[in-house]
């Protein structure tokens, strides 16, 4: 590489602003000797690609929804799915809440055997299990819930 | 708190995505890598909208995130050294001498629009350390020390390939730049 390469790059970088003081003092020491490097001086305008209109941008539409469905919009639907879950838990747990208001109300003059001691067998669970609840073994409205849930 | 991240995202998106793509897609030389990394870009800004450390100006922020995404996009293609241990100026041997002009593109014929594919055909054609300086350099007018950190080379390989690279783009398109510039 000869100098006057070494000189052509520093031209480049002098019109970037990239310079630092010591190799603009050496470009100006050089410049003051060298014609070729003064014709390339006045001929090097900065350089800079057109920009081209963004709306040209071709794909960009594409890219764009592209970029929504793997951000915005997959946390849109986790905050849809949680709101769902949270209406479907308070349906559920007011249904229970039925149940238990149904079971209270029918306990009362319930007299048939219980089957309701099933419920503290597991191995005698049974669907009903839960329905007829004596009142010293009535579930709690979380238990109400899963019984609801897992019917086995 | 994810609504005020998502109209954050959706106005960096509007205000920044075309040049974020146009800047990814010159980098990498290649559509859908560049349409790839400039994605990767915005999921970091998504990220970090929602740990509510979102930038306060996001156009530099996806500048760096841009850079950064294809840098890494062409270290995992190898052709970027992975640390600075190994990254020399990559001076391939020619770097220096201008393509060919067309033969058949006669002076008069020069159009912007001619003027515009020579300079992408000559950026592209271009190494891609020294693209990447290029392009960042003049998309995203990003300090050459700053781009020779996100390269992992120090700031006089970053100036040799910027230096270097315009040169080259130079010489590619003098003949048809303007009148009075010599190859």
């Amino acid at each position: 590489m000869t100098d006057h390469d070494r000189f052509r790059e520093s031209l480049v970088l002098h019109l970037a602003g990239e310079l630092d003081r010591d190799e603009s003092e050496a470009l100006r020491a050089h410049l003051q000797v060298c014609a070729a490097c003064n014709e390339e001086a006045a001929a090097l305008a900065p350089l800079a690609p057109p920009s081209r209109a963004l709306e040209e941008v071709e794909g960009l539409e594409r890219w764009r929804s592209q970029v929504l469905a793997n951000t915005i919009a997959p946390a849109h639907r986790s905050a849809f799915t949680r709101r769902a879950l949270a209406a479907a838990a308070v349906f559920l747990l007011g249904v229970g809440a039925g149940l238990l208001a149904t079971r209270s109300v029918s306990s009362e003059a319930d007299s048939r055997p219980s089957v309701a001691r099933t419920a503290s067998r597991p191995e005698a669970a049974s669907p009903f299990a839960l329905r007829e609840p004596p009142p010293e073994s009535r579930p709690s409205g979380f238990l109400a819930l899963a019984g609801y849930v897992r019917p086995k | 708190m994810t609504e005020g991240a998502a109209s954050s995202f959706r106005a960096a998106l509007d205000a920044h995505g075309p040049r974020v793509l146009l800047i990814c897609r010159k980098i990498l030389g290649d559509v859908h890598l560049g349409d790839d990394a400039a994605q990767e870009a915005f999921l970091r800004l998504w990220r970090a909208l929602l740990r509510d450390e979102g930038p306060r100006a996001p156009g530099g922020w996806l500048s760096r995130a841009a850079a950064s995404a294809s840098i890494d996009a062409l270290r995992r293609r190898r052709l970027l050294p992975r640390s600075a241990t190994d990254a020399g100026v990559d001076d391939a041997p020619g770097a220096l001498d201008p393509p060919a002009p067309r033969s058949d593109a006669p002076e008069s014929a020069a159009t912007s629009a001619e003027l515009a594919a020579r300079l992408e055909r000559a950026v592209a054609s271009l190494s891609p350390a020294q693209r990447t300086t290029f392009v960042l350099r003049h998309e995203t007018g990003l300090p050459l020390a700053e781009i020779a950190s996100l390269l992992g080379v120090g700031l006089p390989t970053a100036k040799t390939h910027f230096a270097r690279a315009v040169l080259r783009v130079r010489a590619a398109v003098a003949d048809v730049a303007a009148p009075g510039v010599r190859p």
